[in-house]
């Protein structure tokens, strides 16, 4: 049941509808077996997997309280567990391959090793179960008493497969409360989502018909029309997972209860370091607390600082997805970081000597645009099927292959009107992003004509110019795959 | 209480204007159909009772039948409300959905679709096009595969993409409505191609499909017997002929219908006059040469052995410009198709 199918939107229509309506002690159940009920649709064998995960991390977390001489071990236990499921599923066939190439090369034979399926969210759910276990470790969250709330927090449906991945102090007690919504949340939740779903069909899913045209056969356009896709990209993947953040913060608007914020203008950033705080927020903060702090952070000078930032970044591009392209992405934004670092006086001291301010528009502008082309060729990586695919794209764009003219965009199956649409939305986008989404929800909250003269506008526009219907292949979140 | 009803106000008017909104993109983005079948646009704008004779069926009426050729031979007013690869079922819905505004007092119902699938490739065009209501509800949930439903209930599913290729007729068209048809549902081919002899059809006999088909002719039947309308199951003259034992199984399944009539054109084809170097589009097909010959002969059939005579009533005015208009188009010289081989 995807997010944008017609099915999902009045399987969350009727779910706010009687959850608002329930007496409160029944209200967590009915969510639980609502979001076992989401996950069990998706592949209805890993729903014994995510019990598993959430029986055994409620019971270690338990056991830290009642025996804390013990509760490293408890610890250890649960993250062994919790992210051993997560490498046997994810990331097992990957160093399996890894080593068999090393057995082939040394004259043994390979090791084979059945494809196992992914199951769908584990990443997020995993790294949603290790945090709470880190936090009741810590002392810094406390364990959770009731399972059926505890079970919530693993599975809520509208945030269990892409996230933003929550933390215990953050949504336990919102589950625990029990809260109805009121029009405020049913308001805000319904143009949320409406945001989301217009983000998703009318960019995301529109410059993805641009973007795998060129991923399908790279070799057959020229750099001009590769340089076009890859920019693309960047727009897609923004649009595709901070549109899936809104629709799961507007699902879960619509059930009483808040979700971490994902995104925060993040192609506004005027340096890498800035990007990744804005940027898949919920994830950059999970890396930063149980990894980054953990290795020292930039406690333990500038040598290890740099090391900690590269360690990290490697660790996030194999969370992504477990290929050779998806570390080299990681890699990549963490040796942008370093080298922004170690110029950064340099940088500087040219500005200084140019006579432009740090704080001048020239100053920011630039620093935006070589922000979002640093992340733009990273991304490159990150979409790539292969690293070769990738350094061709590369390559081409670089060395604008086949020459510039002829454009003929058209050949990246978008013809020129559907052109012209699409940079508008984007730069409507962008715009929207400038103003901040949450204060445009704030003025929308205020005036009913205003926001339902906007709502219809949203969906007239998204039913006559969104990518939807038989001619389109229904494109599921990027981040579903992670 | 003032601020519950100005935001109950506001959303009802944004909801009327978006409902507006989408029911008029709805019909400029929607292809505009003035040919090749399923042209219900153009069939109500007809006037009411208007019509002698109906014909429906697949492209081997709307491309073999001109009633404006018809009219000019006996007098008659007819019109063809066929859809490509129309199959029985659909016949049948087409034949209740045109009784609403027409009342003929002949029914012509070319039966190849006898050996149609239930699904053809057409489907989405001979429901999509069909006027709201119960003929086209039952269409949509008994005749489409499940794929195409949510585009018959909400058609800019299918055809919103196309707003990047409207041209001026889709607005015209679209803001202000279909006109009447000048051809009356006939689809005007031009091209020739000569044929060496006719051939047997191949198809893969479907005895559930057959059973099923066979039971909508009944229904049509009945339902024509119902309103006090002749029915004539035909079959049209062509190069790709039936099996002669499907033909009799049909003649066979028809005889048995109270009041029905069967008809194998290809049984008096000699009558004709059909050139076949000349008059044929492809092996099923006429172009207008044969359509206007195959068209006169039907008249005088019908005259003949339906006892149908014009209508005082008839719009003369009205049907002496269709058949001047087709004789117009006629007069052009055929091309010769590009692919000449049979």
């Amino acid at each position: 049941m995807r997010f944008q199918s017609l099915l999902y939107m009045l399987f969350l229509a009727a779910s706010a509808l009687v959850h608002a309506r329930l007496s409160p002690r029944l209200r967590t159940p009915f969510l639980l077996a609502l979001s076992w009920f989401f996950y069990a649709l998706w592949e209805p064998r890993f729903l014994a997997l995510l019990l598993a995960v959430t029986a055994v991390s409620f019971a270690l977390a338990r056991a830290m309280r009642a025996r804390p001489e013990r509760k490293k071990r408890f610890l250890v236990l649960g993250l062994v567990f919790t992210l051993g499921m997560l490498f046997v599923f994810k990331y097992l066939g990957f160093f399996t391959a890894g080593l068999s190439s090393l057995l082939a090369a040394c004259g043994f034979a390979p090791l084979s090793l059945p494809k196992l399926l992914l199951p769908a969210g584990i990443s997020f759910f995993s790294f949603a179960v290790s945090g709470y276990l880190i936090d009741v470790y810590r002392g810094t969250a406390e364990p959770e008493r009731n399972f059926i709330d505890y079970a919530l927090f693993v599975s809520f449906f509208p945030a269990v497969l892409s996230g933003p991945i929550e933390r215990a102090n953050h949504l336990l007690p919102q589950l625990r409360a029990r809260r109805a919504p009121d029009g405020d949340d049913l308001r805000a939740g319904s143009l949320r989502f409406l945001l989301g779903l217009t983000k998703k069909l009318l960019i995301a899913d529109r410059l993805a018909i641009l973007v795998n045209a060129a991923y399908a056969a790279p070799e057959t356009f020229t750099g001009a029309q590769l340089l076009l896709a890859i920019l693309c990209y960047s727009v897609q993947i923004y649009c595709d997972f901070s549109a899936y953040t809104d629709m799961a913060v507007g699902s879960a608007r619509l059930l009483g209860v808040r979700l971490f914020e994902n995104f925060d203008a993040p192609y506004s950033s005027r340096s890498v370091k800035e990007f990744w705080r804005r940027w898949h927020i919920s994830l950059s903060f999970w890396f930063r607390d149980y990894l980054y702090f953990p290795l020292g952070g930039s406690r333990k000078g500038k040598l290890r600082t740099y090391v900690n930032l590269m360690i990290v970044f490697a660790v996030s591009g194999l969370w992504h997805g477990a290929a050779w392209t998806f570390i080299v992405w990681g890699l990549l934004n963490g040796a942008y970081q370093v080298f922004g670092a170690l110029t950064l006086p340099a940088r500087r001291s040219l500005r200084a000597s140019l006579r432009i301010r740090e704080d001048s528009r020239l100053t920011a502008v630039w620093q935006t645009l070589v922000t979002f082309l640093l992340t733009t060729a990273a991304w490159v990586f990150f979409r790539a099927d292969s690293l070769p695919q990738a350094l061709l794209v590369l390559r081409r764009v670089v060395t604008l292959a086949g020459g510039v003219f002829p454009l003929r965009f058209q050949a990246l199956g978008m013809n020129r009107p559907a052109l012209i649409f699409t940079a508008l939305s984007v730069l409507t986008l962008a715009a929207l992003d400038r103003y901040g989404q949450d204060r445009l929800c704030l003025r929308l909250e205020n005036t009913a004509w205003r926001r339902w003269a906007f709502c219809a506008g949203l969906v007239l526009l998204t039913l006559i110019f969104g990518a939807y219907g038989p001619g389109y292949n229904a494109q599921d979140f990027v981040y579903f795959k992670f | 209480m003032k601020t519950k009803t100005r935001s109950r106000l506001a959303a009802l008017v944004c909801l009327l204007v978006l409902a507006a909104a989408l029911f008029y993109a709805t019909r400029v983005l929607t292809p505009k159909r003035h040919d090749y079948g399923s042209t219900w646009g153009q069939f109500l704008k007809e006037e009411k009772n208007s019509t002698d004779v109906m014909f429906f069926g697949s492209s081997l009426v709307y491309c073999d039948v001109a009633p404006a050729a018809i009219w000019t031979e006996s007098g008659l007013r007819s019109y063809v409300m066929a859809g490509a690869e129309q199959t029985v079922p659909m016949t049948y819905y087409y034949l209740r959905e045109a009784l609403k505004t027409q009342s003929p007092k002949a029914v012509f119902v070319e039966a190849t679709g006898m050996i149609y699938d239930r699904y053809t490739n057409y489907t989405q065009v001979n429901i999509g096009y069909m006027p709201w209501g119960g003929n086209r509800l039952k269409a949509s949930l008994t005749e489409a595969e499940d794929g195409l439903l949510p585009g018959f209930f909400f058609p800019l599913w299918f055809y919103h993409s196309r707003w990047n290729e409207l041209t001026a007729d889709d607005w015209r068209v679209g803001l202000t409505g279909y006109r009447a048809d000048d051809l009356a549902g006939y689809t005007f081919l031009h091209e020739y191609r000569s044929m060496s002899g006719p051939k047997t059809r191949r198809f893969t006999p479907d005895a559930d499909n057959w059973a099923r088909n066979l039971e909508f002719l009944k229904k049509i039947a009945s339902l024509c017997a119902d309103r006090g309308i002749q029915v004539v199951f035909y079959l049209a003259p062509s190069m790709g002929r039936l099996p002669q034992e499907t033909v009799d199984s049909l003649k066979d399944a028809v005889a048995g219908m109270d009041g029905a009539r069967f008809l194998d054109c290809n049984g008096i084809y000699d009558s004709f006059g059909i050139d076949a170097s000349r008059d044929y589009f492809d092996t099923l097909h006429f172009n207008v040469s044969g359509a206007e010959k195959f068209s006169r002969v039907m008249a005088d059939w019908i005259t003949e052995n339906l006892g149908l005579s014009p209508s005082p009533d008839a719009d003369a005015a009205l049907w002496d410009k269709r058949a001047a208009y087709l004789r117009a188009q006629a007069a052009q010289p055929l091309t010769p198709r590009k692919e000449t081989a049979e």
